[in-house]
């Protein structure tokens, strides 16, 4: 009996040792083969979050492994991401972050731990969604071109309200006014859905950084008003909604776009793999309406796209941050 | 008459059985994250997020706003008991409410807390259902020079807040503004005082500070005393608030209901303030204001109405205009538009069962949460006759998870540590922590809020007098900072001074 017990031991010992070797020299099996984990460098309940949530459960069936979300925020948002930059590149630690955001705070955080072009894989671009400048319903200005000419006349009165400096939204009045060849007074506030109230309120012009998801509950109800979108093409619920490039500015042409990041050193069949799974997922009909509701226009583009985003904006952002004097990263 | 109708349908929504049940989810879950320090409403709202997507909307927002207002039962309870505030929002209540446990008084401080919050409670659901409209439009008017006024007159209520000497009070209350400035500067960008740390960018957080400046300096201190603290082992006089108890809290709830409901609604004020506020104002208006920070009951009901009432009056930008006020109604926002809920100014008539069914909830939800609370008295008083020996490791714990957890990040666990030095030298020297919480807390929206209102007005200071709600916040903050000087009876915490 004791002797069959050690036995017993011995076997099962080698076996887990054996199935251990193998696990590890055996990469045989196709990535993924455990649990991703998706870092959020945001509170939760935030829009990259959001979004994050609603892909989450197609992108673990698509890819039959578990998909965590997790929270990581703190220094704007840099914690999460140099979390993301330093972890091991095996494509199971990802970063979920919005394309203006990232660069932003390249461009204006002095001293960052990371570089997004040297220490990032980009991985795919999931959803477009552009920002747009509102005015109050009743607001003088009907069209962009009347706030540019009140702006002309009156330089610095009109208040540009944005989420703070270096916020996607200061980026977004900065490439207006040095577009348009306009002052407008910039009026940071804080990050937790002030702009609205102080719209509403009129203590705030011009509201600068927002999404049409975001802004939609206020159109219907014919409290704010979307004078123009930032992005090349047009928003589909709202056709009447010019965009800039028909108001002869396309400079001004910026978007949230949530991409997806891991590591550098990423390897290739890995990228390949994640890549293909977001572009399967976002075909998924019931996927794509849902995301639409939530104000996510669901659009895959390819790493190789993504990274020419990334250089793109990069370069737009720097010159844009380092001309209103707020620029005070390193983009070398 | 179609108030009523409407009220009786949101009642016929929150008493269906599944409804009933999310309810009682919603309020245990926050009764318990409110008690452990650290784990916030934020945090709990955030994770249960993906479990509610596959049930209807407006069970998943009956128990997401459950938890919002549970929380502020349970936060009293370790503020009571043992000195560490469950919630930011709780942090005045340790003041009376500690002193009254170790009176002997746990159950009483207990007692009132829970039934305050629930007067509170109730009496802002009537202000929910009949000036939501009201109201909202009443809150869009704080612009930036408004709330600056508002700050302005909440640090002249401070004075009052302080028990010991006025100075001292005041030295720890620049302090505390003093730390607040740590982080990005809000109108250029510029990193102060963050030493590169990205941890420090957005300033110190408030949770980390409270824990340390409470629960860990109140272990350094107890480590130096001899072990049993004979102050437990009193006998334990009644857990139930005496008709004398009443008498002295009845109306400070009630007051102390309105400033925290009207505070409330203006987004961005949150339930931190309304409860510094209505103490300090108790105070101011007390005929005897000495009584305040040596165990007197008002002292407690005031604080923990005022933060009840204000979680209710935070629900009114939020539903009616589809406006976040702070970090919890920010993610109930976002959690509506994931099951499909559009919320925004039309919410209350294209889904009226989520806005009715709410407003029904929160009566139930806080019937329940008396219920709930009440007979727990009796367990939490037993709390305090364990050793404290043991006791002290517990909540050492409790801190060391509770200010982790926040962000993961071991950093915020040597911000909490060193919280609990300054806590410590404090309470050796005499000085008191609150309003350094109150400076932590007030000063980055002062600074904001004056920033702001000199860029809109392009520098000139005129704007503070020129808004009318501006000039009034202005005017009662002179005739509090000077009114002493022009009544005949000093008040007595002017001559406690030093």
């Amino acid at each position: 009996m004791k002797l069959r017990g050690k036995f017993f031991y011995l076997i099962i010992s080698v076996l887990v040792f054996g199935l251990t070797i193998m696990a590890s020299i055996c990469p045989a099996q196709e990535f993924p083969t455990r649990a991703i984990d998706i870092i959020v460098p945001f509170a939760a309940g935030g829009g990259v979050d959001t979004f994050s949530r609603t892909i989450r459960e197609p992108l673990s069936k698509e890819l039959k492994v578990p998909v965590n979300i997790v929270n990581r925020p703190g220094g704007g948002s840099v914690i999460g991401s140099s979390f993301v930059a330093n972890s091991k590149p095996d494509g199971y630690t990802l970063l979920m972050q919005d394309l203006a955001s990232i660069v932003a705070t390249q461009v204006i955080t002095p001293k960052i731990p990371y570089h997004i072009l040297k220490d990032f894989q980009p991985i795919a671009i999931c959803a477009d969604i552009p920002l747009v400048f509102a005015v109050r319903e009743d607001s003088e200005f009907k069209t962009i071109e009347d706030l540019i000419s009140y702006a002309k006349k009156n330089p610095g009165k009109i208040l540009g309200a944005t989420q703070g400096v270096g916020s996607t939204g200061h980026f977004e009045l900065e490439l207006l006014k040095s577009a348009a060849k306009i002052d407008i007074t910039h009026l940071p506030l804080g990050g937790g859905g002030e702009i609205i109230p102080n719209l509403l309120g009129g203590h705030a012009d011009l509201g600068c950084g927002m999404t049409i998801a975001i802004l939609k509950p206020h159109i219907r109800a014919g409290k704010l008003r979307v004078i123009v979108t930032c992005s090349a093409e047009k928003i589909p619920d709202f056709p009447e909604i010019p965009t800039t490039r028909e108001k002869g500015i396309p400079e001004v042409n910026i978007n949230m776009d949530l991409c997806i990041l891991g590591p550098k050193g990423l390897p290739a069949q890995v990228t390949e793999r994640l890549a293909h799974a977001v572009s399967e997922i976002l075909k998924i009909p019931e996927l794509f309406s849902n995301l639409n509701r939530l104000g996510y226009m669901a659009k895959f583009s390819s790493p190789k796209q993504l990274e020419e985003r990334l250089k793109r904006d990069l370069t737009i952002f720097f010159e844009t941050g380092k001309k209103a004097g707020f620029a005070k990263g390193q983009i070398d | 008459m179609e108030t009523i109708s409407n009220l009786l349908y949101g009642f016929s929504i929150c008493l269906q059985p599944i409804n009933l049940l999310y309810c009682f989810i919603g309020v245990l879950v926050g009764t318990l994250i409110g008690v452990l320090p650290g784990i916030g409403p934020p945090g709990a709202l955030a994770l249960l997020i993906p479990i509610t997507v596959k049930i209807p909307p407006e069970s998943a927002i009956i128990m997401l706003c459950g938890i919002m207002y549970g929380a502020m039962y349970g936060g009293s309870t370790t503020s009571i008991l043992v000195n560490i505030p469950g919630e930011a929002a709780s942090v005045i209540t340790c003041l009376d409410g500690y002193m009254m446990a170790r009176q002997g008084r746990a159950g009483p401080a207990l007692g009132i807390s829970a039934i305050g919050s629930f007067i509170a409670g109730t009496i802002s659901i009537f202000g929910l259902i009949f000036f939501a409209p009201v109201l909202s439009n009443f809150a869009l008017k704080f612009g930036p020079p408004e709330y600056f006024s508002l700050m302005i007159f909440a640090f002249s209520l401070l004075i009052f807040v302080a028990s010991g000497g006025m100075a001292k009070g005041i030295i720890m209350a620049v302090l505390g503004v003093a730390l607040g400035t740590i982080g990005l500067d809000p109108t250029t960008g510029t990193h102060r005082f963050t030493l590169g740390l990205p941890c420090l960018m957005d300033g110190l957080g408030l949770v980390q500070a409270v824990i340390g400046l409470f629960g860990v300096s109140e272990i350094l201190v107890s480590l130096e005393t001899f072990i049993d603290r004979e102050i437990y082992e009193k006998k334990i006089k009644g857990l139930l608030p005496t008709l004398q108890d009443w008498k002295d809290s009845i109306f400070p709830i009630i007051r102390s209901t309105v400033i925290g409901f009207f505070l409330g609604v203006i987004p961005g004020i949150g339930v931190v303030l309304p409860s510094f506020l209505s103490y300090g104002f108790e105070k101011k208006i007390s005929k005897d204001p000495s009584k305040f920070g040596k165990g007197f009951i008002a002292g407690v009901a005031a604080p923990e109405a005022a933060n009840n009432a204000a979680a209710g009056g935070t629900l009114i930008p939020m539903l009616s205009l589809g406006v976040p006020t702070g970090a919890s109604t920010a993610i109930v926002l976002g959690a509506l538009m994931i099951y499909g809920v559009q919320p925004g100014p039309l919410l209350i008539k294209e889904s009226p069962q989520v806005f009715w069914g709410l407003v029904g909830s929160l009566y139930i939800g806080n019937l329940m949460l008396v219920i709930l609370n009440l007979p727990m008295i009796g367990i939490w008083v037993r709390i305090i006759k364990i050793p404290y020996y043991l006791l002290s490791v517990l909540i050492l714990l409790f801190c060391l998870i509770g200010s982790y957890s926040i962000n993961y990040l071991a950093e915020d666990i040597i911000i909490m540590t060193l919280f609990g030095l300054i806590g410590y030298i404090a309470k050796k020297t005499d000085f008191e922590v609150t309003p350094m919480v109150f400076g932590l807390v007030l000063g980055p929206m002062l600074e904001n809020a004056l920033r702001r209102s000199l860029i809109i007005s392009h520098g000139s200071f005129s704007i503070f007098f020129i808004r009318p709600i501006s000039l009034i916040f202005i005017g009662i903050s002179i005739l509090t900072l000077f009114s002493p000087l022009f009544l005949k009876k000093r008040p007595k915490v002017v001559q406690d001074g030093v």
